[in-house]
């Protein structure tokens, strides 16, 4: 897969250098919003198990 | 366990490489910084060729500052108002920057020229900042955390300056002057965050980086922008110029978007860890930690410029690198462990008022 995407990458860049550009800007900023977004949701299911655990265990 | 990058022509080792990237990813959420002089260190220490080791670098920064960004928007600590001042103010300036390089460059001391402006600048910042660590602490400082350019910072604010007002078509004649209620300035000329945003931009185009490192003590000590408020913009804006940097990089192939990718996963997680500290620790202490990683920014530009200068010197250049890894490395212990400190002092006065309650109402 690494190659693959290594040819593709070389290909695009090559005879596409400002699609090339707009495509590693496109795919950085969907990776930061998707990880951002990954953390929250992460975070929040932590602090909703967290009194749950607490509760059970004080029985 | 080394990973083969074809596009960087070079094998890097994997776990070195989140390592980087947890770092970038804490200092960024902390200081507000792009981290730019890190990454590119550290990736050239790792052996990464110099125009992939900047073109990689600066494309992570942008990507870490968007996560960072929305971090601290969420605390409140963006202002986009001013952000979009300082833009406007740092792009143009980035075009003049190159203009002044292909000067330099024609004279023949394009690199050196950068390089000293770059180690005293840093040098007098960083010492200036502990100096004002040091003032602020003093008890007949004027209020308790007040940085010691407050006054200066009152005046910049007051200051009129002209034109005004401007003639604009579809709006009519519109004041120069604007309130910035989330930096907590009621009234500042629109002049004062574009000039502090083209000496951002020539500062960072000259340098290639530390945009981010010279505005974020601009906005706190000229400006007076609270120094949460400060990273948070900075931020913002480094997301902006960031984009700029990755579009003309990547344009010029000159960026591993695989290794950008692995790095920014880490990043991210050492963003939840640099955001998180940053709304624990005290402002005065963000700072001095600040002052002390600009000053190994220097001392580390100083090495190399040393190993440019002198023949077989090339170990002051790997000491450069390895210095500004193994501080920013140090600094994020640090953070973690005050962010830690801060944490359990904060629970033990939640479980000392809640013993006083128990007292008092078992007394009543």
């Amino acid at each position: 897969m690494f190659d693959a995407f290594s040819e593709f990458s070389a290909s695009l860049s090559g005879s596409y250098p400002l699609l090339w550009a707009l495509f590693v800007m496109s795919v950085v900023a969907v990776i930061s919003l998707v990880l951002f977004f990954f953390w929250e949701v992460f975070f929040r299911l932590l602090s909703a198990i967290g009194p749950l655990h607490r509760g059970r265990r004080g029985q | 366990m080394d990973l083969l990058f074809p596009n960087a022509g070079v094998a890097v080792s994997l776990p070195l490489l989140l390592l980087l990237g947890l770092i970038l990813g804490t200092l960024s959420g902390f200081f507000g910084v792009g981290g730019g002089f890190l990454i590119t260190g550290g990736l050239l220490v790792f052996g990464v060729p110099p125009v992939f080791a900047v073109g990689t670098g600066l494309t992570l920064i942008m990507g870490s500052s968007i996560i960072n960004t929305l971090k601290h928007r969420r605390m409140g600590n963006v202002d986009v108002k001013l952000g979009l001042l300082l833009v406007c103010g740092t792009i143009p300036a980035l075009f003049l920057a190159q203009w002044i390089i292909q000067l330099l460059s024609a004279a023949g001391i394009v690199e050196s020229a950068i390089r000293y402006i770059y180690v005293v600048v840093l040098a007098v910042l960083g010492t200036f900042i502990i100096y004002d660590f040091l003032r602020t602490r003093r008890p007949q400082a004027n209020q308790e955390g007040e940085i010691s350019t407050a006054g200066l910072t009152r005046r910049i604010q007051s200051m009129r300056i002209p034109p005004h007002s401007v003639p604009i078509p579809g709006f009519g004649t519109v004041p120069t002057y604007v309130s910035l209620p989330v930096s907590g300035i009621e009234r500042i000329s629109v002049f004062i965050p574009l000039a502090a945003g083209v000496a951002t931009g020539l500062f960072a185009g000259l340098l290639g980086a530390g945009g981010g490192t010279i505005l974020m003590p601009m906005l706190i000590y000229i400006v007076g922008v609270p120094t949460t408020v400060a990273i948070g913009t900075d931020l913002f804006q480094i997301v902006i110029t960031g984009s700029m940097g990755t579009l003309i990089k990547s344009y010029s192939n000159e960026v591993d978007l695989l290794m950008v990718v692995i790095m920014l996963v880490s990043a991210s997680a050492g963003a939840q860890l640099g955001t998180a500290a940053n709304r624990m620790v005290d402002p005065a202490r963000i700072r001095i930690l600040f002052g002390l990683t600009v000053l190994s920014g220097s001392i580390a530009v100083g090495l190399q410029q040393a190993s440019e200068s002198f023949s077989d010197a090339d170990y002051l250049s790997i000491a450069a690198n390895s210095l500004l890894l193994g501080f920013g490395g140090l600094i994020c212990l640090v953070i973690a462990g005050m962010a830690l400190n801060a944490q359990m002092g904060q629970r033990g006065n939640q479980e000392a008022e809640q013993e006083t309650r128990k007292k008092d109402n078992a007394d009543s």
